[in-house]
């Protein structure tokens, strides 16, 4: 809603629909300067670091996978390698793929539904996927379908495609069948089809022209492959680290209007400095040379520059790591053999250990302080998107600074789209997204 | 048990098949009504009638009830905006895919109404969740992937706190909603000899002011 007081104008959006969980963001624009840019959270902070202390170090994995509904895989795979950590356990590589494998599948569902249902209409000028479906149904159907296949392999690997209960530290309970993974062989190669279709739709997309300095961080795999599991963290500004000096190069910090911490690098003068951007863009950044052969040549196709600045196009670098999910999927399946245990022995000692996963929408840092009994006493989980907060706010305040011309309906879209560019998972942060802007 | 239910007759392959979808998160006060049905109704449906607990992610509810025949999917609704329906409240929504109107979005759904030509809502004001069930609702309406039935069953919520427990009047109404899916169920059941008429769209519970959802 639009109000005219005064000579200043308010320009309001009461729920800002298509992420996943709530929030809220305030604009002030004073004439024809952008004066501030205000994520505000208003739900109470996450329980989940103080619900794990006190409970046994065998419980993260399936607490921290209920944090959100689209990246639970995420969440169990880096507090699953913290633990593991935290007692001197390196799973064997049998189980290490087995995981990425399930984490596939996560890429696979997570990108299609932000391509499909959540980020494509605001590039047609649809107000939902609803609208996209009406006039191109065969469209959002394939987006669905390609979905469903991630979908189903997080289901296969995971044990059910909501909230996996497969995953324990030291692997998994049960390993599938070859049997039962031979099935997802034809709709991968179906989804690699249609994800690439994807990245050809998304390319024709009209993306509005703004170009950012990003400072990306993303993990760097020690097996030479694209990011997703695990890996040393590494930076476009020289940083390469492992996970375990994570505390060190990157600090949480409290603003008063959001109950999420917001995140920056350390060693910088001020909160106001520092800001980083995780997700698809820095790990195509950081790490495009490792993608598969197809996936490099489709990117030649569409022109895809090494490294994009452009947060709108995060859909098409969506696109592109999809096919890769998709791919990479099948090369686990192609050689899989059933490991001979499920998971190995982690006995608990006394300790700290750090993990850390790619989740679709960027670097999950997990930490846990567990005693000789196992039991948690100190519980830390940084959400990509908690980490993406501040440059979410830098990137809005580009954005409308360059389109103070349009009218405050476009320009209150346009804000939502550069806020979608995250595909933010506002749950995993924190909650409830509302956007209000101020024109005085 | 099943409570008497007919027994013989119905396989889980046939082509009316039935599913009960619980939505909703556990760890979210009142928005855990849906789980905590399905878990009353353990042991109480005939064995061919799919059970499942899921979240409101839409593509994942389109995948779970289509193509069967009947699809009950009980969910949290939002408190209403004048507090005028008190939390704990039972009300039934239903969608006939075959409906004349239909399957434009939400078109039969006996609740908060639209006014003919205006575009489909993403949400009917029935769900808790930013994308939830009324988002699969006109997705699915638009694509064609509605069940041939679709009733929903809503418990009006009064809390949604992370980490909080269900309030005592959402938590009273779980009997009254796992009857109120069972009876749904046995008026679907092919088992069942006459063609049950259609759930109705009000349903007061005992315990609760009887409520329009219109």
């Amino acid at each position: 809603m639009t109000h005219v007081v005064s000579g200043a104008r308010t320009l309001s959006v009461e729920v800002l629909s298509r992420v996943e969980g709530e929030g809220g963001m305030r604009v002030i624009v004073d004439g024809d300067v952008v004066r501030d840019v205000e994520l505000r959270i208003f739900e109470p902070p996450r329980f989940f670091e103080a619900m794990l202390r006190g409970r046994s170090y065998t419980e993260p994995p399936d607490i921290t996978a209920r944090i959100c509904g689209i990246c639970p895989v995420a969440y169990q795979i880096s507090s699953v390698q913290a633990i593991e950590d935290a007692c001197g356990v390196a799973v064997p590589d049998d189980i290490r793929a087995l995981r990425r494998l399930l984490f596939c599948g996560e890429w696979i569902e997570s990108h299609g539904l932000h391509i499909y249902l959540l980020h494509a209409p605001d590039f047609l000028g649809y107000p939902s996927a609803i609208h996209l479906a009406s006039q191109d149904r065969e469209i959002v159907q394939r987006g669905l379908d390609m979905k469903k296949v991630g979908n189903d392999l997080v289901d296969v690997v995971g044990g059910r495609a909501i909230h996996p209960i497969n995953v324990r530290i030291g692997g998994f309970h049960r390993v599938p069948r070859l049997s039962e993974l031979a099935g997802m062989v034809a709709p991968l190669r179906r989804a690699a089809d249609q994800a690439e279709e994807t990245a050809r739709w998304v390319n024709g997309f009209s993306f509005p022209e703004v170009e950012r300095d990003y400072e990306f961080v993303a993990l760097s795999d020690p097996d030479g492959r694209y990011p997703i599991d695990t890996g040393r963290v590494v930076s476009s500004t020289g940083v390469d680290v492992p996970v375990q000096e994570f505390p060190e190069h990157f600090v949480e910090y409290h603003v008063a209007r959001s109950t999420a911490l917001h995140s920056r690098l350390a060693g910088v003068a001020s909160d106001s400095d520092g800001h980083y951007h995780v997700g698809p863009l820095a790990r195509w950044a950081l790490n495009r040379d490792r993608l598969s052969p197809r996936c490099l040549a489709l990117a030649d196709e569409l022109g895809v520059p090494a490294v994009v600045r452009n947060p709108f196009r995060s859909v098409l670098v969506r696109a592109i790591e999809t096919l890769y999910a998709c791919e990479e999927a099948l090369r686990i399946l192609e050689s899989y053999a059933e490991p001979a245990e499920p998971a190995v022995p982690v006995p608990a000692r006394a300790g700290a250990g750090h993990g850390v996963s790619e989740a679709p929408r960027g670097l999950l840092y997990h930490r846990y302080r567990i005693d000789g009994e196992g039991t948690i006493t100190d519980a830390v989980i940084t959400p990509p998107t908690a980490q993406n907060l501040p440059t979410i706010e830098d990137d809005l305040r580009a954005v409308i600074q360059a389109n103070l011309t349009l009218d405050d309906e476009a320009l209150t879209l346009l804000s939502e789209h550069a806020i979608r560019n995250y595909d933010p998972c506002i749950s995993c942060s924190t909650h409830f997204l509302r956007l209000t802007m101020d024109r005085r | 048990m099943t409570g008497g239910w007919p027994t013989g007759g119905a396989s889980a392959a046939a082509p009316w098949g039935i599913a009960v979808l619980g939505v909703g998160n556990p760890d979210r006060g009142d928005d855990g009504v849906g789980p905590a049905v399905v878990a009353a109704l353990a042991g109480r449906l005939p064995a061919d009638v799919a059970l499942a607990v899921l979240d409101a992610e839409p593509s994942r509810l389109m995948d779970a009830w289509f193509p069967a025949g009947l699809v009950l999917v009980v969910d949290a609704a939002a408190p209403s905006p004048d507090g005028g329906v008190p939390s704990g409240t039972v009300c039934i929504l239903e969608i006939d895919a075959a409906d004349p109107a239909g399957p434009r979005p939400g078109s039969a759904v006996a609740g908060p109404q639209r006014s003919p030509g205006s575009p489909p809502l993403p949400e009917l004001a029935v769900s808790s969740h930013g994308s939830g069930v009324g988002t699969a609702v006109a997705l699915a309406g638009v694509l064609g992937r509605l069940p041939r039935r679709l009733v929903i069953v809503a418990v009006t919520g009064a809390t949604f706190d992370l980490g909080a427990p269900m309030s005592e009047s959402v938590r009273a109404a779980v009997p009254l909603a796992a009857d109120t899916v069972i009876a749904a169920v046995r008026r679907g059941h092919p088992t069942t000899t006459a063609r049950p008429p259609p759930v109705s769209p009000v349903m007061p519970g005992a315990a609760v002011a009887p409520f329009q959802c219109s």
